[in-house]
């Protein structure tokens, strides 16, 4: 399955997603030397991953968080790592993008953990305030090898799977959180992200072999 | 301890990445992933893989000060940050919001900048890769021209409570072993090479009781050694 208005219009997941001519630079990894470039100390490179990806990685921190002050904090905190941990990175393991990117999310994650549920002021409307001109469905924004694969297997899902799964990983939402959002008892969602992963990991599994 | 299968090592490494693990059950995890090195494989497999959704995010252009806080804290280029910080201050009106507090903290942190000399870069010529008997990279070992070095934790190297982890340097068989000081399991960690320290050959860590060997020798396990080697183009 490949995205489509219909899957947009369910995940809210698909208006999110960058036009395509900002995703040139995703497409041979770029990210991955100049990580190792901030890994030898190169300001320059610091610099060039900065402006090349924090436009993403704020996108990121905004859906987990909901409020800009604490993306701010969290995207600050987010480089601040990637400089202090660049030598850390292993291309072998994965793609650069794919590296930042879960520094990001861990970053905010822990931060979403660590704040109070009451002082949570996001909402939904906050949420569909992220740009959305010239939406493109998921599966096209995915253009890197790695990611085309990713895209391959999450098209396999049942979409109350996938819609599940990239609802957590997007939004940062617990399960309970999903379920009363999709208006679905907790019981099921957990089902449909168990189930979800499973077949993911079976699809990654085979892709790789 | 229950013993997992690998479908739930899977699945509960996936809901770690993905963060629907939390709480009690999270930190439960933690724990166990100390013991079990499939647990980490299995949440590096899952972080790279779903992090490859990155390429499908908007993009969302953060306000200038952002850079301009990460550059005084990574004590980046000063003359850059405040050409920026110029820039940004006519330019964006939500600068103002936050100007008490912001500016408070650069100064602050540029003034240390200001009074402490930049370091030159450290620009490694040999590392080393230590590891654990037939198990994967646990540290990597830099060392510049200039006697600094560097030791980072690369894989998840566990420690048991009330131990630490001392780094030693290896020189030919005939010398002993010379502590170069504690290595953290978090964060890399400076260190530098004593005189003498010509005709090394690797690096090794020892577990060692709180606070480093009591003896200046290597009193525990050696769990994590590696040769060293000079690094291309250097």
């Amino acid at each position: 399955m490949r995205g489509t208005d219909r899957e947009r219009s369910e995940t809210g997941i698909g208006r999110r997603a960058a036009p395509a001519t900002n995703l040139r630079f995703m497409t041979d990894d770029p990210i991955g030397p100049r990580l190792q470039a901030t890994a030898r100390g190169e300001k320059d490179a610091f610099s060039d991953l900065y402006r090349l990806t924090s436009a993403k990685l704020f996108a990121l921190s905004m859906g987990i968080l909901k409020r800009p002050d604490w993306a701010e904090e969290s995207l600050q905190e987010t480089y601040t790592r990637i400089w202090r941990s660049a030598h850390r990175y292993d291309p072998a393991k994965g793609s650069g993008i794919s590296w930042i990117v879960t520094i990001a999310r861990n970053t905010a994650l822990s931060k979403l953990m660590r704040r109070p549920k009451d002082e949570f002021a996001g909402n939904e409307a906050e949420m569909l305030q992220l740009p959305s001109q010239n939406p493109t469905p998921i599966e096209a924004a995915m253009r890197s090898s790695d990611a085309r694969m990713l895209a391959d297997c999450l098209s396999e899902l049942d979409q109350e799977q996938k819609q599940s799964i990239l609802l957590i990983y997007y939004e940062g939402l617990t399960q309970r959180e999903v379920a009363e959002h999709l208006d679905r008892p907790i019981g099921t969602v957990k089902s449909w992200v168990r189930r979800g992963l499973l077949r993911l990991r079976g699809c990654l599994d085979r892709e790789d072999s | 301890m229950k013993t997992l299968s690998a479908e739930d090592r899977s699945q509960l490494a996936a809901e770690f990445v993905l963060g629907t693990l939390r709480g009690p059950a999270r930190r439960r995890f933690e724990r166990l992933m100390q013991d079990d090195p499939r647990l980490w494989q299995e949440v590096s497999f899952w972080e790279n893989r779903l992090g490859a959704l990155g390429e499908a995010l908007p993009e969302m252009t953060p306000p200038p000060r952002v850079w301009e806080a990460i550059q005084a804290e990574v004590g980046a280029d000063r003359t850059a940050a405040l050409a920026t910080k110029r820039r940004g201050l006519w330019q964006s009106t939500p600068f103002w919001r936050g100007f008490a507090l912001l500016a408070a903290g650069a100064a602050a942190i540029l003034l240390v900048t200001v009074l402490v000399p930049q370091e030159s870069p450290f620009v490694p010529v040999q590392i080393a890769t230590l590891q654990s008997e037939g198990s994967e990279a646990a540290w990597l070992v830099r060392v510049a021209a200039d006697g600094r070095g560097e030791v980072a934790p690369i894989g998840r190297p566990v420690l048991a409570a009330g131990k630490d982890f001392e780094l030693w340097l290896l020189r030919d068989s005939e010398r002993l072993p010379v502590s170069l000081g504690l290595a953290s399991t978090d964060d890399p960690k400076a260190f530098a090479l004593p005189e003498g320290s010509e005709g090394r050959v690797g690096f090794a860590i020892s577990l060692e009781p709180a606070g480093g060997s009591p003896t200046g020798a290597p009193t525990g396990p050696v769990v994590f050694v590696g040769n060293l080697v000079g690094t291309s183009g250097q």
